[in-house]
């Protein structure tokens, strides 16, 4: 009894703690802080920066990412006079949360979160409550390296960015298979259905809500249409794993199983994951990445601040630190992390496009992604996982 | 000072931590469910809560979980009890020794062993029975009924001790056979303490989050469960809808203490 309480306790009581002190401000308006304010010019933001202790709120579910923001970021935001506090969390969805717990209570200045890494539904949702810091992702002095025209920098799960965040990071959609057992993986979806059905229970994915489930049932969607696409998942589940009684909770799951020989094959927004797993062991070294239908679901990750942040000079400049060619080609560096750039190397001098070297390559990173398709809105990603647990799983 | 008001000043630290922080909490809850952020207090979440199905089927879920888990541990444990009456004090021991075991704990060894891609599923090549995942909650029921059945016994072992088995012993020099001495000296004495036990499982069980969260189905979920996807579909409002869930599995329990108590109090009386 005393744990029921907790359960309830532990989600709400942060909200009221904070309010309890915080209730003295909220009179003081409501209006975002800096919002009306002329942006000073990039320098003073600079010279404002220095000293601070920017806490970037991130997941921290990939190895490799935190040690590219440990060894990598860490050293050079120390040069500009900032230090880097990860703070890992296992759903982003925690550090919206934790700005929406800090304004509930009235705090608008000095909250905690001074940089979140996300995109779609999280950044949506903040972007309609005006959680965020207004007009100054595209003043940065590298965003001038950015396609201002693509539509996936401009918008976020079709939401306009409005430059309330900076693009990170990009992510597609692959699949993989083991070579060895499977030499020609399925090409398209159709293809994916003729194989579940001549090798039941060898094929799954993970259940949305789960982020790589989610983002499968999405893919089929954007090259089916919704209601043909829901139909293809429903025709396909009888010949899943358990029959798609039941399906693995996390893209974790799904790869232990293919790691295990049990299923064919694994999936990930990731697209260098298939390097990452043979480098762990975990994939047979003869696992390769592919694409179903010439296409793979894309999206651009990004770097928002909250209005209420306390380091918001800091959380820009590291923001701006993060977009610059040199940190950018040693994420897209296949042997650091092998994430493809935002930036358009088209728009970048000389010296910095031969950073980025030739596009990824070798057996375990894709060099064509094929055509990007793009995210649905973010409002309809959770009426989506609904519709497919009434359809799909219950059905 | 009387010696009544002397209980209550001793009593007084424990309920004004509690009253603060559960109070407090279940305030704070109440408000989130009131007041959107930004927005002026309305009953809409309430009303919306009420209207979606996905939240019945994790109300009949939970209670479903609840029932079971609850009848089953409190039938092992009666049986535990009457087999262990009068063992030595090794044995009673070695039946006690999941109450320490964390829940979490027990949970994750059960989703190593039994899990899809769990060890005993490579080992035999699939298993016969989906025990974690299975959509009837059957992994998280066994996961309580390993972890209450011991703690139900000991409680019931506290209450058999030698006075009943000088009581059993007059019954059975009285004539009473095996069965009447069972039904008429043993059932008396244990059935105070299995009932309240079994409200304090009950509660516990309605709040049920980190074991069906890693043992159980992709759907149904447990109230607990449907709360925090709430918050993860809708983070703005979700907080809301969070609270109110929340708050419904606490009124619960909090009818299910009362009844503890309540029954507690009359075993004290008799």
């Amino acid at each position: 009894m005393v744990r029921t309480f907790l359960a309830a306790a532990a989600a709400l009581c942060a909200a009221l703690t904070v309010g309890a002190c915080g209730s003295g401000s909220e009179a003081t308006g409501d209006a975002a802080p800096t919002a009306a304010k002329p942006a000073p010019s990039f320098a003073a933001v600079q010279e404002a920066a220095r000293g601070q202790t920017v806490r970037w709120w991130m997941f921290g579910g990939d190895d490799r990412i935190n040690a590219y923001v440990d060894e990598v970021v860490t050293p050079a935001a120390a040069k500009a006079g900032i230090t880097v506090k990860r703070v890992p969390i296992t759903d982003t969805a925690d550090a919206v949360q934790r700005v929406v717990a800090e304004r509930r209570a009235g705090k608008d200045s000095g909250g905690g979160v001074d940089l979140i890494w996300l995109n779609g539904e999280n950044f949506a949702a903040g972007k309609r409550a005006g959680l965020w810091l207004e007009d100054w992702a595209m003043k940065l002095p590298n965003a001038r390296y950015l396609d201002a025209e693509d539509p996936t920098i401009t918008t976020d799960f079709q939401v306009p960015v409005d430059g309330q965040e900076a693009p990170w990071s990009r992510a597609a959609f692959v699949f993989a298979a083991d070579s060895a057992k499977l030499p020609r993986p399925p090409a398209d979806l159709d293809a994916l259905l003729a194989y579940a059905k001549a090798h039941p229970g060898r094929v799954s994915y993970p259940a949305p809500p789960d982020f790589t489930g989610s983002a499968f049932v999405r893919q089929v969607l954007a090259a089916k249409g919704e209601d043909a696409g829901l139909a293809y998942l429903k025709t396909l589940a009888p010949f899943l794993y358990r029959k798609g009684a039941t399906y693995p909770k996390s893209e974790a799951e799904l790869s232990d199983l293919f790691g295990n020989g049990q299923l064919d094959i694994a999936m990930s927004y990731d697209a260098a994951f298939v390097r990452a797993a043979v480098r762990k062991g975990t994939f047979p070294k003869t696992t390769r990445p592919f694409l179903l239908g010439r296409s793979s679901l894309q999206n651009v990750s990004f770097l928002t601040i909250p209005a209420n942040a306390a380091n918001r000079a800091g959380a820009q400049v590291l923001a701006d630190l993060l977009l610059s060619p040199a940190l950018q080609a040693a994420k897209a560096d296949p042997d650091v992390l092998g994430i493809p750039t935002v930036l358009d190397t088209a728009k970048l001098p000389p010296a910095d496009r031969a950073r980025f070297g030739a596009p990824a390559d070798g057996p375990y990173v894709l060099s064509d992604l094929g055509k990007p398709l793009s995210e649905v809105a973010a409002d309809d990603v959770a009426p989506l996982e609904a519709r497919w647990k009434r359809e799909v799983l219950a059905g | 000072m009387s010696v009544a008001w002397r209980a209550r000043l001793a009593v007084a630290p424990a309920l004004l931590l509690v009253s603060v922080l559960f109070g407090g909490a279940l305030a704070g809850a109440v408000r989130t469910s009131l007041v959107p952020l930004g927005g002026d207090a309305s009953l809409d979440v309430w009303r919306a809560l009420f209207d979606d199905p996905a939240f019945w089927a994790s109300v009949r879920f939970t209670l479903r979980i609840t029932v079971l888990a609850t009848v089953l541990s409190a039938g092992l444990a009666v049986a535990l009890t009457l087999a262990l009456r009068g063992r030595s004090t090794l044995q009673r021991t070695l039946v006690a020794l999941p109450v320490p075991v964390p829940h979490l704990l027990v949970a994750a060894t059960a989703v190593l062993w039994l899990a899809p891609g769990g060890l005993a599923d490579r080992a035999l090549g699939g298993l016969p029975v989906d025990l974690v995942r299975d959509r009837h909650g059957l992994g998280i029921v066994l996961v309580y009924v390993y972890k209450e059945t011991p703690f139900l016994a000991l409680l019931l072992l506290a209450a058999t001790g030698r006075a009943l088995a000088e009581r059993e012993e007059a019954a059975a020099v009285l004539g009473a056979g095996p069965w009447q001495r069972v039904r008429w000296v043993v059932w008396p004495t244990v059935r105070g303490p299995l009932v309240l036990g079994s409200l304090i499982v009950a509660a516990f069980v309605l709040g049920a989050f980190e074991v069906p969260l890693l043992v159980g189905p992709n759907a149904p979920s447990t109230v607990a469960e449907y709360a925090q996807q709430a918050t993860t579909g809708d983070l703005i409002a979700g907080e809301g809808t969070a609270a109110a869930a929340l708050l419904t599995t606490a009124v619960a329990a909090m009818v299910l203490a009362v009844g503890a108590v309540r029954v507690a109090r009359t075993g004290e009386e008799r």
